[in-house]
């Protein structure tokens, strides 16, 4: 990588570094995890820099990466996560009064109750804001696996305690 | 699905997760981690004319598709490899075999899981040095992961490759460094549920630079890899840079990195914690710090192993601008249900195993001045049925 290729990625891995962790915590709901798939997504990304800035979409290219790894790590996960950090270290810097706290962390458990597709699906498209081409394009499936995936996922959510909480707030 | 569903879990999604601050940038060990990668991506450790003239004398030569397959004796100087006929009926998974300098080898799809119903399918290069497959390639014409492990251990200036293939591709010509051609034919083997298609050699020198596949009952070319330009290059060696015996997978997209924290804790003031990736890059263990407002990563990377018969223990680094801590992390027998750690100070800990992909994980940090003495596996029962005393030193 030379000294521009070095340039260009370091500009590319300040800009994409909060976004990527948001994402990857939308899809983990830990924030150890979120961060270590998200250095692991950029480093992987600074390997295959060459491949990676003549992307047609580079961030699409990234945030595959990311997902990919999210989904494989929880097929392969057995143990319940854990949702005590979200107690234990609350968010810095955000005024979050401790009777949110299990809310958000009730979301984020309603959320991991999906299929990681269809997680990540809920995540790009309503988090990430996404059109269902491009989520389509992330995940490797058609748009209207998107639109069918989502439509599932919502009338999962939508029998969440969460869902209905913030539908009469 | 109505608008209205969807504006709430888009308002609810921005204010749990936009509400969520990342951490500070790692750039350094983001740039460390990816350099890894493409280190060991460039990596060769075998050159000079010998190496090249030797790899003449490789088995199963092929001038083209359809060439004649046959095998060359070793040469008397220099190193060499042979490729055996491939056997569709091999036991044990086995998809590719052969000599290296007249030492077996052999490539095999194992569960390297913990008993049923996990099943995490790897391939082994004689039995160690994992790679985790992904999923069998989609395409039936299409080649799938190409993996390059540098340097067979135990067999140095030989190198080996397997290729995932889809279901129609029924012969790989692979052109080595130096523009040599091999014939390879792939193997489907089932494990875990799902049918892999493999091809697998070995090579001297530098590996290939090109790999084509072919279907039967035509002539054309289905489908072909170029190994990115670089990856092969000789470049000054980096100490710590290159895992001997991880392998080199080129394709990215479909990483098979599975994540897990093992452990975490706070030391003194120091918040830690020990986290294991299984993938692309072996088996990597990180030991993370946070104090004040330093915080900090440093990674080691493993081979990836099956299961031991007791625990397969390494020392995990916390960066030193940080931590003082000193970690150790390990694959322990699906057998254990925890593990007894005992101190320089006399101290013991229980330590609990966490399961990531049907392989038990364990680890713990320890403070400045003690050391970990012995490590005592229990099983379900409570019965103690292993122990160690040899504890990797750190660095």
């Amino acid at each position: 990588m030379d000294a521009r290729d070095q340039q260009d990625f370091d500009q590319f891995m300040a800009g994409r570094w909060p976004g990527l962790v948001r994402l990857a915590y939308g899809l983990t709901g830990d924030r150890w995890l979120a961060e270590d798939l998200a250095q692991s997504a950029l480093a992987s990304a600074y390997a295959a820099w060459w491949r990676v800035s003549r992307a047609d979409d580079p961030d699409a290219y990234v945030r595959r990466i990311l997902i990919n790894a999210s989904k494989r790590r929880f097929r392969r996960r057995r143990v319940p996560e854990s949702l005590h950090e979200l107690a234990e270290f609350p968010d810095t810097g955000t005024a979050d009064p401790a009777d949110r706290v299990g809310d958000r962390a009730a979301l984020l458990a309603a959320l991991r109750e999906l299929p990681p597709r269809q997680r990540a699906i809920v995540v790009l498209r309503y988090w990430e804001d996404l059109s269902d081409a491009q989520v389509a394009a992330v995940l490797g499936c058609s748009a209207g696996t998107v639109r069918s995936q989502a439509s599932r996922a919502i009338a999962k959510l939508r029998g969440s305690t969460t869902l209905l909480e913030g539908n009469t707030r | 699905m109505n608008s209205t569903d969807e504006q709430v879990l888009r308002e609810r999604l921005h204010e749990v997760i936009g509400a969520f601050e990342a951490g500070p940038l790692p750039a350094n060990a983001v740039r460390r981690r990816g350099k890894t990668i493409r280190t060991r991506r460039r990596a060769s450790t075998v050159s000079g004319a010998a190496a090249l003239a030797a790899v003449v004398a490789v088995a199963t030569w092929a001038q083209g598709p359809g060439a004649s397959r046959r095998h060359a004796p070793p040469v008397a100087s220099g190193h060499s490899v042979t490729l055996n006929e491939p056997d569709p009926g091999a036991p044990g998974g086995v998809f590719a075999s052969g000599t290296a300098d007249g030492k077996p080898w052999k490539l095999a799809v194992a569960n390297i899981a913990g008993p049923a119903p996990w099943c995490l399918p790897a391939v082994m290069l004689n039995g160690h040095d994992g790679d985790i497959l992904g999923a069998p390639t989609p395409s039936p014409l299409a080649i799938g992961n190409v993996a390059f492990l540098t340097e067979m251990p135990g067999r140095p200036g030989t190198g080996s490759a397997f290729v995932q293939v889809g279901t129609g591709v029924t012969r790989l010509v692979a052109t080595l460094s130096g523009g040599l051609r091999l014939l390879v034919h792939p193997v489907t083997v089932s494990r875990c549920g799902q049918r892999f298609r493999l091809a697998g050699f070995a090579y001297l020198e530098a590996g290939a630079t090109k790999i084509v596949a072919y279907s039967a009952g035509q002539r054309g070319i289905t489908s072909v890899f170029s190994t990115p330009p670089g990856i092969f290059r000789l470049h000054p060696y980096q100490p710590g840079a290159l895992a001997s015996g991880v392998w080199d997978d080129m394709e990215i997209v479909g990483g098979s990195d599975a994540s897990a924290v093992i452990v975490s804790g706070r030391t003194g003031g120091t918040r830690w914690h020990i986290s294991m990736t299984l993938g692309g890059s072996g088996q990597c263990y990180a030991g993370a710090a946070e104090r004040g407002n330093s915080s900090g990563q440093a990674q080691e990377c493993l081979p990836i192993e099956a299961a031991p018969r007791g625990v397969a223990l390494a020392w995990v680094p916390f960066p030193a601008s940080v931590s003082t801590l000193t970690g150790y992390a390990g694959l322990v027998t699906p057998r254990t249900r925890y593990l007894m750690a005992r101190l320089s100070d006399g101290t013991t800990r229980r330590l609990a195993t966490i399961d990531v992909g049907g392989r038990k994980y364990t680890g713990l940090a320890i403070g400045r001045g003690t050391r970990l003495v012995r490590l005592t596996l229990y099983d379900a029962a409570g019965h103690a049925f292993a122990t160690t005393t040899s504890i990797p030193p750190g660095k």
